[in-house]
């Protein structure tokens, strides 16, 4: 099975090149050579199989995971080859969020926003909450400032949880399955931020179990079995015209 | 047979000697628990360090006061220091020893309150772009020891007991005054049960201080 190397080869800037990545864990070889490049303004959507690898592959792109072999170029930086006070750095332009949100309990909802734009950038705690407050309003939660994570419900979480990695003015947002720990009646909230972040421009790394989804707000699709991208392509090309076998059956389980 | 109107009567008669012991055991578990918590918490995070040396050194320190005896401890600093030319008041000394045995505990209690933290904290942190240093210090830490102060605080209500056997230095604590006293006036068990009622007092009272203030936190944690 030829590996795919996907490209949205659209002329716009190469935001993040993905380089022959491989990793292992222990034996097992999750990711098997992984070839792409995200451009600015892209919405990429990563469906497949649990295990397929998803996850690992976007939490290679921000060395959450070391790859064993391979690079991540981020905006012409080598991220593998980074130390570790300029992967921070790199980091800081990459925002990640997470399946179960992980806000921090200890602080309230206006800390937990403002609390790397001040400790890590250097903002002060008037910029660092301006900024903060304007975020919050623009997903409706303003009213949470004072809050604490765990008086809020999941939806509401999530939305905080987008709002904190968004304060850090990141060039690219990574989700990983953003609403699959929510109660069905809140994934609705947290996929209308994200829609109105891809309308905004912002380039996007959506790994999702929410096809609809992905076919609505995704500019590309890209489906991911057994640690490769065996398929890529727009929504329409890769729902309604899949070429590979595997896709095939993959989409005719879950649609 | 045990004389129980003899026990009120040293109370009442002694309490300044009492006293004066009480006042040494508390300053003891307070100023050993205040400087372990410290020596406790630099240990525990440098345990995490890159540095295989210095992560070494931190797991033998670990590792050998909690294997050895406190008393043992004790008499090395006491009349160790001295040998090596260090002159010290004896009291300091105490606090110095109890302060390395309870840092070694501090170091495990706090080692598991870090691994409790679950690890979704630290990727949250370090894609936020946090270093490891701010990570530990704004992130790991202070959940570690939110969920380590209950046990730190049993520490202190051990350490005003385990302090008793700091008589064996001529130290004037507790006990060592209860003993002092007994061995003039004979009344051995009416005055250690004083001791004893004495020491059960601080510990009830400590441990229902302590309960208070984890409830009076646990409802701050649920409070906007
Ligand atoms: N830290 C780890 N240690 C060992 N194995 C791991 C680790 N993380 C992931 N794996 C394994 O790697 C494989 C791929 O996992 P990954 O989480 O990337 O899959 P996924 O596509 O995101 O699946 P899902 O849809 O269930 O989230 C799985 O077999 C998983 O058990
Ligand atoms: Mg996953």
């Amino acid at each position: 099975m030829p590996t795919q190397a996907f490209d949205s080869g659209s002329g716009r800037d190469v935001l993040i090149e993905i380089d022959d990545l491989h990793k292992s864990f222990g034996k097992l070889e999750v990711l098997k050579g992984v070839n792409m490049r995200v451009r600015k303004g892209d919405v990429l959507v990563l469906i497949g199989p649990s295990g397929s690898g998803k996850s690992t592959l976007l939490r290679s792109v921000n060395l959450l995971e070391k790859p064993t072999s391979g690079r991540i170029i981020f905006e012409g930086n080598d991220m593998t080859a980074a130390g570790k006070k300029e992967l921070s750095t790199l980091r800081q332009r990459m925002g990640m969020v997470f399946q179960q949100f992980n806000l921090f309990p200890h602080y309230k909802v206006k800390d937990n926003i403002t609390i790397s734009p001040r400790r890590v950038r250097g903002l002060t705690k008037e910029d660092a909450e301006e900024k903060a407050r304007r975020l919050l309003e623009r997903v409706g939660l303003i009213d949470k400032w004072e809050a604490w994570p765990q008086n809020l419900s999941g939806g509401q979480r999530q939305r905080v949880a987008i709002v904190r990695a968004l304060a850090m003015d990141p060039d690219v947002m990574l989700f990983d399955e953003p609403t699959s720990a929510l109660d069905p009646e809140m994934v609705g909230e947290v996929l209308d931020v994200m829609r109105q972040l891809a309308n905004d421009g912002m380039t996007m790394m959506v790994v999702t179990h929410e096809m609809r989804f992905a076919r609505e707000v995704g500019d590309y699709v890209l489906f991911m079995d057994d640690g490769q991208i065996i398929e890529a392509g727009t929504p329409e090309q890769l729902f309604d015209h899949p070429q590979n076998k595997r896709t095939q059956d993959f989409l005719r389980k879950v649609l | 047979m045990i004389n129980l109107g003899k026990i009120w009567e040293i109370f009442i008669t002694k309490y300044p000697a009492f006293l004066q012991g009480v006042g040494i055991t508390l300053e003891l578990a307070f100023f050993t628990v205040l400087f372990g918590s410290v020596l406790g918490l630099t240990v525990a995070v440098f345990r995490h360090t890159s540095i295989a040396p210095l992560r070494w050194l931190m797991n033998a320190y670990v590792a050998f006061i909690r294997g050895t005896p406190l008393l043992v401890q004790v008499l090395l600093i006491v009349y160790g220091l001295p040998q090596m030319g260090v002159r010290l008041p004896r009291l300091t000394m105490c606090v110095i020893a109890l302060v390395i045995n309870c840092g070694a505990y501090m170091a495990e209690l706090i080692r598991s309150g870090l691994q409790s933290v679950e690890r979704g904290q630290r990727e949250a942190a370090e894609s936020l772009g946090m270093s490891g240093a701010q990570t530990m210090l704004y992130i790991i830490l202070p959940q570690a020891i939110k969920v380590t102060l209950p046990a730190m605080g049993n520490e202190f209500v051990a350490i005003i007991k385990e302090s008793s056997i700091l008589y064996a230095v001529g130290v004037y604590e507790l006990t060592y005054q209860a003993y002092k006293l007994a061995s003039v006036n004979y009344y051995y068990i009416e005055t250690l049960i004083v001791a004893a009622l004495i020491y059960f007092a601080l510990t009830y009272a400590a441990t229902g201080l302590l309960s208070l203030l984890e409830r009076r936190m646990r409802r701050a944690d649920t409070s906007v």
